[in-house]
């Protein structure tokens, strides 16, 4: 589904790569584990995969298009439709109400958000337990609530794909438990899932486990 | 109903403190700047209309050819060669036919002689009393004003105390008896010296009967330049010199124009504060709502999008403002007009054209303030805001 080929990526300043000539085939429907020590250049991984940085030298594959060398709009259109992510903080926006911050990705233009995408968000509110919490404030809601909203959020847009940055970095174990939980769901109704954990437990519990050390799969 | 809107619209509630400190601040400019806008419009306005009865602007003479004549580096004076006095109802005859006419409000005829009263010299003005009592509405009078057409005379106030008259005397002038209806109050000008009597008289004691010496013309010129009149006016006459007497006007009209650039001034500067306000308080606003950003772009939002959320944040201030300035600038008039006792001539209307070109110019300037820190924030990369140490 996602082909990374030999990919490099040094931060300006930094002595060695952060990720070093590093090859990682994500399959279809896999729920993928990244784990590593502390600055072994996981979350680079993470967000050159997404989309979210662009490599030094390297390729990515998605359905047949290297996004690495795609078009501004190209790649903006590819986060916003078929990639996820989720990171360790929620980033909702404390002024828009569980609801708004759901339909985010809808709000990028004048378009006002017509009733089957709102119906959609309301669903997946529905799914993820927080039906009756739409018109709260992300500050009203518990640490397991609101990263249940980000993950609400980015998959709004029925994205095939989600990266998670150690989403059950900040929480509790029995909250992170229950956020697992919701991951096998997803992945179980087919969505692809490629995280970044430091609890092993986790890790196992999904299909693969990738370990990196100094920029590279060990 | 929501869209890219709501985010911003989401971000001006929750910093309301914020949002009211910027909205004041351009409110405050725009209500300045309108207020002192429509005032000194009014002011002006109120001015130009005001100098036509500060009498005559225009003085039509017959036109002198006069000759200096020195002799070895001393003046020996001048010597008037001709002149050719003005047919009155000629020159009313080509005075209608100007393209301006319209715009002349008074012409006022006068011949002028010396003649002896009790075994003083004084000087006769002979005059239309339609015509003058119209040119001189500010004139003020003990005893009463002579009909129009009567053969009345009234007289100046220091020529009534040299000569020791008092209203209702009876005078010889050139062996015909003249009723003194009235003595003018000081008016500070060459009226006080003289005696007026009516026109017809004055031409039969000089022997020139249809003849005058000079006009004096009240023109209106709002709206137009004085000088067109004057040009129409020595077209029309070219056997005559027209002057424009307008300097005291001109003066006036300058000192109204100096208040009001510096009231632009102010204003302007205010509202540059505003806007300076808005971008630094933009740019912080951007730094701090870097991850923010970033989430945006993470989530699909375009450089464009990202770009258009700060913009329409200071939009929606920018048009806010624009309607409370507008109110509080027609509010800021109306008390000015009243401390200046202008307020029954001029009560600011409500026009709704006014408020739309407002709160479109208050909301374009805000955006077009708000274009640099919404640019800084465009540029944030999805990845950058959310590294998290
Ligand atoms: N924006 C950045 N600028 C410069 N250096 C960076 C940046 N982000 C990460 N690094 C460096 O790159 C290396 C890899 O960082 P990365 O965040 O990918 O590690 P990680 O495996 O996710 O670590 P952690 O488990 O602590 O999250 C580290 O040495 C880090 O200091
Ligand atoms: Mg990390």
């Amino acid at each position: 589904m996602l082909e990374a080929k030999s990919i490099v990526k040094r931060y300006a300043g930094a002595d060695r790569p952060a990720v070093n000539r590093l090859d990682l085939h994500v399959r279809r429907g896999e729920f993928l584990s990244i784990v590593g020590r502390s600055g072994s250049g996981k979350s680079t991984l993470l967000h050159i995969l997404a989309s979210l940085i662009k490599p030094d030298s390297g390729s990515i594959l998605f359905q047949g298009l290297d996004i690495c060398s795609a078009s501004e709009d190209r790649r903006n259109q590819l986060r916003g439709r078929d990639f996820a992510v989720v990171f360790q903080q929620h980033y909702l926006l404390p002024y828009l109400s569980v609801l708004e911050n759901v339909l985010l990705p809808f709000l990028n233009g004048f378009r006002t958000v017509k009733q089957p995408r709102l119906a959609m968000a309301r669903d997946i509110l529905e799914r993820m337990e927080l039906g009756r919490k739409e018109n709260s404030r992300p500050g009203e809601l518990s640490g397991g609530e609101q990263q249940r909203v980000a993950i609400a959020r980015a998959l709004v847009r029925g994205a095939s794909i989600l990266f998670a940055d150690e989403p059950t970095g900040s929480l509790d174990f029995a909250t992170g438990s229950s956020i697992m939980r919701l991951l096998h769901e997803l992945n179980a109704d087919g969505l692809t899932i490629v995280m970044v954990t430091h609890n092993s437990e986790f890790a196992n519990s999904s299909d693969r486990v990738v370990r990196m050390a100094d920029g590279e799969i060990s | 109903m929501m869209n890219i809107f709501t985010i911003s619209a989401g971000y001006i509630k929750a910093k309301w403190m914020r949002t009211l400190l910027l909205a004041a601040i351009f409110t405050l400019g725009i209500a300045s700047m309108f207020a002192l806008y429509k005032i000194s419009n009014f002011v002006a306005d109120n001015m130009e209309r005001k100098l036509i009865s500060y009498g005559a602007n225009i003085l039509i003479t017959p036109r002198q050819e006069t000759l200096k004549i020195s002799y070895g580096g001393y003046a020996l004076g001048d010597v008037t060669v001709e002149e050719h006095p003005i047919n009155l109802d000629a020159a009313l005859k080509a005075i209608d036919a100007v393209e301006l006419r319209a715009n002349i409000a008074v012409i006022a005829p006068k011949m002028v002689t010396m003649a002896r009263i009790s075994g003083q010299a004084a000087a006769l003005v002979g005059v239309d009393w339609e015509r003058e009592l119209q040119l001189k509405a500010y004139w003020e009078v003990l005893g009463a004003f002579p009909e129009a057409g009567s053969a009345d005379i009234l007289a100046g106030a220091i020529a009534a105390r040299q000569l020791g008259l008092a209203p209702g005397q009876v005078l010889n002038i050139g062996g015909r008896e003249f009723q003194l209806s009235g003595v003018l109050r000081p008016t500070g000008s060459d009226d006080d010296t003289v005696l007026f009597i009516p026109l017809p008289v004055v031409q039969d004691m000089t022997g020139k009967p249809g003849r005058i010496s000079f006009m004096e013309v009240a023109a209106l010129c709002s709206g137009c330049p004085i000088e067109d009149i004057v040009n129409q006016l020595q077209a029309a006459l070219p056997e005559s010199e027209v002057r424009a007497l307008a300097q005291i006007a001109e003066s006036r009209m300058y000192s109204v124009h100096f208040a009001q650039n510096l009231a632009f001034s102010v204003s302007l500067v205010i509202l540059v504060t505003a806007c300076a306000m808005l971008i630094m308080s933009m740019l912080s606003s951007v730094a701090e709502r870097c991850k923010e950003i970033g989430i945006m772009r993470a989530v699909g939002f375009s450089r464009r999008s990202v770009f258009l959320v700060f913009v329409s944040e200071a939009l929606g201030i920018g048009a806010a403002a624009g309607a409370s300035g507008y109110a509080l600038g027609q509010a800021l008039t109306a008390y000015v007009l009243q401390r200046l006792h202008l307020a029954e001539e001029a009560n600011p209307a409500f026009e709704p054209a006014g408020l739309s070109a407002i709160i479109l110019a208050a909301a374009l300037t805000a955006g077009l303030s708000a274009a640099f820190p919404a640019w800084r924030a465009s540029l944030v990369e999805p990845a950058e805001a959310l590294v998290s140490l």
